[in-house]
């Protein structure tokens, strides 16, 4: 037998198609741990007396997702249990359910947790899978409702007072080392920070490869989880789950690499883009930028913007793109018949970019 | 000059990528009053314009690549041997031309020039 027990709301674009990514499952899987550790803590709050927590406490007791409701995407967890009705324990499960939300609309309001700091630790792997600008929103017995997104997690990581925590992440580096006996490698960040990963099987050649390769400045992209300090400095790879060589005009290490620009970098002129604008461009090219199309060469303006260019057969081509308005002066030249193609494209919005990739497979920008 | 001098154009390094030039190092920034700064290539060689440029610690250049008068003239860019602030200076003037079209130009030139090469690399760079 079963009963509804937790419909958290997921908001964000990956959970548009009221569909649930099946890398957020580690998150629900991590949120059971937490509840049955949470209703333990409340069993012994109940029972002072008993110094133990019975055997099988949470026998009988399981969660499991029945589907996934609309509403941008509503998992629907439900408690299954052997018989007509729930253990006596399930009890305990609701009541961690609710503190488990409170904590989390603390944590929203800016208030300490009440639950203890070694169980607000369960949110290092809980709610570690959201992405900026996603969130899980729970309601709350009294009708309001809460959202867990990164910022409240960071938060209620703070309070759990843990001296390292994890986050998964996407890091573009270089690997400046490679020990095959002790089956890890370093990724060298831009700023020169070295982390430590494992190294597995499937992923040897492509580190190997980019190791041999360091010195012609071979790039890779590595996801997976990576520990932070409570500075929030990066310290090492836990897990590396890919493992991608990029190619040498990668957008987002190229912008990465823009964002070291000082003002007056172009002999005493020019104004340095700024850093946030280029992060922005690099999440609205990754997002609308057509895989298909040759990758722009990419080059800051005096005006603090950024000119893409691409040179195509006859054609050359340049994007001119305001970083105050997300505006792209676009013009392609043929230089053999001196044809020109003029266009403004909005870069805040799909259909500028729709356009753009457009414009660009018209004049051969399209990989063979 | 004749028209096949070279005018000889300095080029920043973060105005290469992977070995190519921005086109924009063919056309004036707004604040150079539509000329384009370039040394004359019959009274100086790529690697003393390079030795000169860089030597005010202000300044950064990778290399010289080069546009001949030839190419400017069919362009319709004058090329004015100003001889200011230094004797083999000069100057492609871009003045009457809107930024479109300056940017057409631009395209133009910045092709022929790579399409010629690097007249001068600086140890290390490009």
């Amino acid at each position: 037998m079963h009963q509804d027990f937790l419909k958290p709301r997921l908001d964000g674009a990956r959970f548009s198609e009221h569909s649930i990514p099946l890398e957020l499952l580690k998150d629900f899987a991590a949120l059971e741990e937490m509840l049955i550790e949470v209703a333990k803590w409340k069993f012994r709050q109940a029972h002072p007396d008993s110094k133990r927590i019975q055997r099988n406490f949470s026998k009988g007791l399981e969660l499991h997702l029945s589907g996934v409701e609309d509403g941008s995407a509503i998992p629907s967890i439900v408690m299954m249990f052997a018989g007509l009705s729930p253990a006596e324990n399930a009890t305990y499960f609701e009541q961690a359910r609710t503190d488990i939300i409170d904590a989390i609309a603390c944590a929203e309001q800016g208030t300490t947790p009440r639950l203890p700091a070694n169980l607000l630790g369960y949110f290092d792997r809980f709610g570690r899978g959201l992405r900026e600008g996603e969130s899980m929103e729970f309601s709350r017995p009294d009708g309001s409702t809460t959202r867990l997104n990164p910022e409240v997690r960071k938060s209620l990581i703070r309070s759990a007072q843990v001296d390292v925590w994890t986050e998964e992440v996407a890091l573009r580096g270089k690997i400046s080392e490679a020990d095959q006996a002790r089956q890890s490698f370093e990724l060298e960040l831009r700023d020169g920070t070295k982390l430590k990963a494992p190294l597995s099987d499937q992923h040897l050649s492509t580190v190997l490869d980019a190791f041999r390769d360091y010195r012609e400045g071979a790039h890779v992209l590595i996801q997976g989880v990576a520990r932070k300090d409570r500075q929030d400095r990066f310290k090492e790879f836990e897990t590396v789950e890919h493992v991608s060589p990029l190619d040498s005009l990668d957008v987002i290490l190229r912008l990465e690499e823009l964002a070291s620009l000082q003002d007056g970098w172009l002999d005493g002129r020019g104004l340095a883009p700024k850093p946030e604008k280029l992060r922005q461009l690099a999440a609205l090219f990754d997002a609308n930028f057509d895989a298909d199309l040759i990758l722009p060469h990419l080059y800051p303006t005096a005006e603090g913007g950024i000119q893409a260019e691409w040179s195509l057969g006859d054609w050359e081509t340049t994007l001119e793109i305001d970083l105050a308005t997300f505006k792209g002066e676009y013009q392609a030249l043929n230089l053999a018949d001196q044809q020109s193609q003029e266009h403004d494209f909005d870069l805040t919005g799909v259909d500028g970019w729709k356009s753009l990739n457009d414009a660009l497979r018209s004049v051969g920008g399209a990989q063979a | 000059m004749t028209p096949d001098t070279l005018l000889l154009r300095q080029i920043h390094p973060n105005f290469v990528q992977e070995g190519r030039v921005t086109s924009q190092a063919f056309r004036p920034t707004p604040k150079d009053e539509h000329r384009l700064s370039v040394d004359n290539g019959d009274r100086m060689q790529a690697k003393a314009a390079w030795a000169r440029f860089t030597s005010d610690p202000a300044c950064s250049s990778v290399g010289v690549m080069a546009v001949s008068q030839a190419e400017c003239a069919a362009q319709n860019l004058p090329v004015i041997e100003d001889g200011s602030p230094y004797q083999e200076h000069c100057s492609i003037d871009f003045s009457t031309f809107e930024k479109k079209e300056v940017e057409r130009k631009a395209k133009v030139l910045s092709r022929q020039a790579q399409g010629r090469g690097w007249l001068f690399v600086a140890c290390g760079a490009a």
